[in-house]
């Protein structure tokens, strides 16, 4: 797509409407600084991006909040930016992107609104086609890591860039996600080795955990090696640990047995506890009190049973005679007899009721049993976590003291503290468990003698309750004291070993006893480490990507460019291709590229570093305008802001050769400058394109004044054909040259003739001979001149382009410069 | 478009990548959520060595 048409409003600079048309090869917009240039480029970027590349780049965003809109545009006003594209198919669309309040943007095409431009590219892989004064800044003259960044967005490769930056992330910061159970596991393990470090008889242990590459076997046999010396030999590796423990208890015996630790709950078994409670409280459940209660009727039932085995007997005596009553022998008709049995089958049902309860009754002392020898074992298992302050008496504590103080002080103290209070609540736990124990023996009583009492069962339950809410304290002393019971341990068995002479076997029953661990660490370590590697790996790999690119696409494209800028009296200091910076051993670096320079065959640090300011400019632009050929885009145009920054004449010069190679190539070209000299240059060197060129001439609160000049005044041109006729070597070219000028500057004349006549602007670069003869005429010319005018087109198409077969004669150039000037008289008129 | 470009390059690292650990993070990487995914991943076998070494 090309540009046909821009017209803004309220953005930027522009405060007024303001409409401008764009030629389909070159326009040119020649502005001094501060008088809106730069709002030209901005509206297309802004259209097309939604944002500038400055807003973009800012560091501080807060500092352009509302700097689209312009200042003095009224408020209610909606700023906007629209551009008529022309299509491949020279179809025009319209875009129009609108600025709300909220700083939002409503876009439109062909005034139907629409969420994103209908455009077949996503917009942000695609180089943009705008070659902006600060671009070689962020290209060029950044940090490597952020010039990497943007050579990996213009080179289509952001996604590789990203991923490559996920993952340097990932391998920098991997203490994130080592999960809790490891952290401790090798902070167990690190405190052990630290051990091992402090005592000099297990050195060649420490030797082997001070390696950079630690093997697990080898400080296996280390371990185990100095076991030996300890426990001796002929005994079996899985004995080991046994006997150094052993042989350690039995050193440190005489001063003292056993531990100082408060064991801690694991969480199976603070559940195991609650499930125990439930059964507990289920012994005294609304339910169990029924089946308990109902044993009362039992009592009852005893005289039932007697009667039902006495009728029993009875029964059987009167199958053998039915006519004499099995009681007392009297004779008996059949309605006693049906009597007799009916009472039996009676009997019998109740006694069926008396089984049944009978078993509920060993039911029911099944439960209390169960509940006494539950409650025994679940007793047992809380004990045992302060057992080892249970064994405690006065004497061993004074014991104790001789070997905490003086300089463990607060470590007695603590353990004292401890023991004190376990007693005590030990001393409640067992009073409480009495309790429960003597209510369970009596409901088991009051069953064997039939005095069931619903009272007892409720004694039951307070006692339970009385009982639990004792373990319950003495389960958060537990909970509270295990670290300090371990911590004054640990002080404890280190003042033994002192003294028994046993650090070494304490660190040895500890690394025997660790073994799985240590070797869970060394391999954790192991991984962890690698993930240098890991990232090493994906950066060569993402660097190879882009050295692939830069090296040689990339290189030979800018160096084509850029060898057109090189000028004769150029010193041989330049540009020499894109690179990775690489390390002594030959390695690619990651994300650095460089851009390499050379100074007379010999190769310079870099170009950053070595090139002039103007050479870097050039070759900024270069790569710019690389790019943009590179791939596909929807664009056929580029938008150059201010592009000779510091060069001299001759570079200058050379760059308009680029334009010229740039429209040649198919790209639609805005320029943009504050440079009067170098623009007029321009239009000179670029004169048959025969562009369009604006001038901003002031700037108000209304914003630009904008002004289209022609593109080379008709003298200029008639000056140039002049001087092609008096060299008598003009080539043909020069020949057809200055034809086309005669025929732009007719047009030129024209439009100036007419305006005189009729105060109305035409646009000159649309006319053809049917226009200029119509015009012509209407401004009064001789009409044997305007034939003679009319006789300049014969030999040319509407664009002016000569046909094929034509062949340029000096004489008839020599004639249609003369009917030129003959023309132009008439604007003295 | 851009979940094949990644897998891609996933595969042709993958290819370059000798430690099994390593191929299973690369594997793992997930563009919608990079650091999640790789961290998740490392973290299953830091456990997994953990829990290995016990049998």
């Amino acid at each position: 797509m090309k540009i046909n048409n821009l017209t803004v409003q309220g953005f930027r600079g522009f405060n007024d409407k303001k409409s401008m048309n764009f030629h389909d090869k070159l326009t040119i917009i020649l502005a001094p600084n501060s008088y809106g240039k730069t709002s030209i480029s901005e509206a297309f970027e802004w259209l097309l991006y939604g944002k500038t590349s400055r807003v973009e780049k800012a560091d501080s965003k807060e500092e352009f909040k509302g700097s689209y809109r312009n200042i003095h545009f009224p408020e209610k006003s909606v700023p906007f930016v629209e551009i008529t594209f022309l299509k491949n198919d020279n179809s025009e669309v319209k875009y129009c992107s609108k600025l709300n309040n909220s700083e939002t943007i409503k876009r439109f095409v062909d005034d139907k609104e629409v969420k994103s431009w209908p455009l077949d590219y996503d917009l942000s892989k695609i180089p943009k086609p705008f070659i902006l004064q600060h671009a070689l800044k962020y290209l060029l003259l950044v940090k490597p890591d952020e010039r990497f960044q943007s050579f990996a967005l213009i080179l289509g490769l952001e996604e590789l860039n990203l991923f490559h930056k996920d993952i340097v992330s990932f391998c920098t910061k991997t203490d994130t996600c080592i999960p809790t159970d490891v952290k401790t596991l090798i902070s167990n393990i690190d405190n052990i080795e630290c051990r091992v470090q402090r005592v000099k008889s297990l050195e060649n242990i420490a030797k082997e955990f001070k390696k950079e590459s630690l093997n697990f076997n080898n400080i296996n046999s280390a371990i185990i090696n100095e076991c030996g010396k300890v426990v001796g030999s002929g005994i079996a590796n899985n004995q080991i640990f046994q006997k150094l423990k052993e042989i350690r208890e039995n050193k440190i015996s005489k001063y003292f047995k056993g531990n100082l630790q408060i064991l801690e709950y694991s969480k199976e078994e603070l559940k195991e506890n609650l499930e125990e409670e439930k059964f507990f409280f289920s012994c005294i459940s609304q339910d169990t009190i029924k089946k308990y209660t109902d044993l009362i009727a039992l009592s009852t039932f005893q005289f039932i049973l007697e009667k039902a085995a006495f009728f029993d007997m009875g029964v059987n005596f009167l199958e053998k005679d039915k006519k004499e009553c099995p009681f007392c022998g009297q004779d008996i008709d059949e309605n006693i007899v049906e009597h007799i049995k009916s009472n039996h089958r009676n009997l019998l049902k109740e006694k069926k009721k008396t089984e049944d309860l009978q078993n509920q009754k060993n039911e029911v002392l099944g439960i209390y049993e169960k509940l006494k020898s539950r409650l025994n074992k679940y007793n047992d298992r809380q004990i045992e976590k302060s057992k080892a302050f249970l064994n405690l008496d006065l004497n061993i504590l004074e014991k104790l003291k001789d070997i905490f103080y003086p300089d463990n002080e607060k470590y007695y103290k603590t353990i004292k503290g401890i023991y004190k209070k376990n007693n005590e609540l030990v001393k409640n736990i067992v009073n409480s468990k009495g309790d429960v124990i003597d209510s369970i023996e009596t409901i088991k009583k009051s069953i064997e003698e039939s005095k069931e009492d619903s009272k007892l069962i409720k004694d039951l339950g307070e006692n339970i309750s009385a009982y639990l809410s004792n373990i319950n304290l003495y389960i958060k002393f537990v909970m509270s004291k295990n670290l300090d019971s371990v911590e004054a341990d640990k002080i404890l068995q280190g003042k033994l070993d002192e003294k028994a002479g046993t650090e070494d076997i304490s660190v040895l029953i500890d690394l025997v006893g660790q073994l799985k661990n240590i070797k869970k660490k060394i391999k954790i370590l192991a991984i962890l480490n690698s993930l240098k590697q890991f990232r090493k790996i994906i950066d060569q790999y993402v660097t190879s990507k882009v050295l692939e690119i830069i090296s040689g696409e990339l290189t030979s494209e800018v160096m084509k460019w850029y060898s057109q800028i090189k000028t004769d009296g150029d010193p041989d200091v330049h540009f020499s291709g894109f690179d990775i910076e690489r390390t002594k051993k030959g390695e690619l670096k990651a994300r650095r590229v460089q851009i390499k320079a050379r100074s007379y065959d010999k190769e310079l640090v870099s170009a950053v570093s070595s090139l002039s300011e103007s050479k870097l400019n050039a070759l900024g632009l270069c790569v710019s305008i690389a790019i943009n050929f590179k791939g596909d885009s929807p664009f056929d145009f580029l938008i150059i802001d201010d592009p000779i920054q510091s060069w001299d004449s001759e570079h200058e010069t050379q760059f308009i050769e680029i334009i010229r190679n740039l429209i040649e190539k198919g790209k639609q070209v805005i320029l943009l400058s504050h440079n009067a000299q170098w623009i007029g240059m321009v239009r000179k060197g670029c004169r048959t394109i025969n562009g369009r060129f604006y001038e901003i001439t002031g700037y108000t609160k209304k914003g630009p004044e904008l002004l289209e000049s022609p593109w080379i005044s008709w003298k200029a041109r008639l000056q140039e054909v002049d001087a092609i006729l008096k060299d008598n070597r003009a080539s043909i070219v020069r020949l057809q040259q200055a034809e086309e000028e005669i025929r732009l500057a007719i047009c030129d004349i024209t439009s100036d003739i007419f305006y005189n006549k009729k105060k109305i602007i035409k646009n000159p670069g649309n006319f053809n001979s049917t226009i200029v003869r119509k015009l012509l005429i209407e401004c009064g010319v001789n009409s044997n001149l305007i034939d003679r005018i009319y006789q300049t087109f014969e030999t040319t198409d509407e664009s002016h382009h000569p046909s094929i077969s034509y062949t340029t004669q000096r004489q008839r150039i020599k004639k249609y410069h003369g009917w030129c000037h003959e023309l132009a008289q008439y604007l003295e008129k | 478009m851009t979940k094949e470009i990644i897998k891609q390059y996933i595969d042709e690292i993958s290819e370059k990548l000798k430690d099994q650990y390593h191929r299973r993070l690369i594997q793992a990487y997930d563009k919608e959520k990079p650091l999640i995914s790789l961290e998740s991943e490392l973290e299953k076998i830091l456990l997994e060595v953990m829990s290995s070494e016990d049998q």
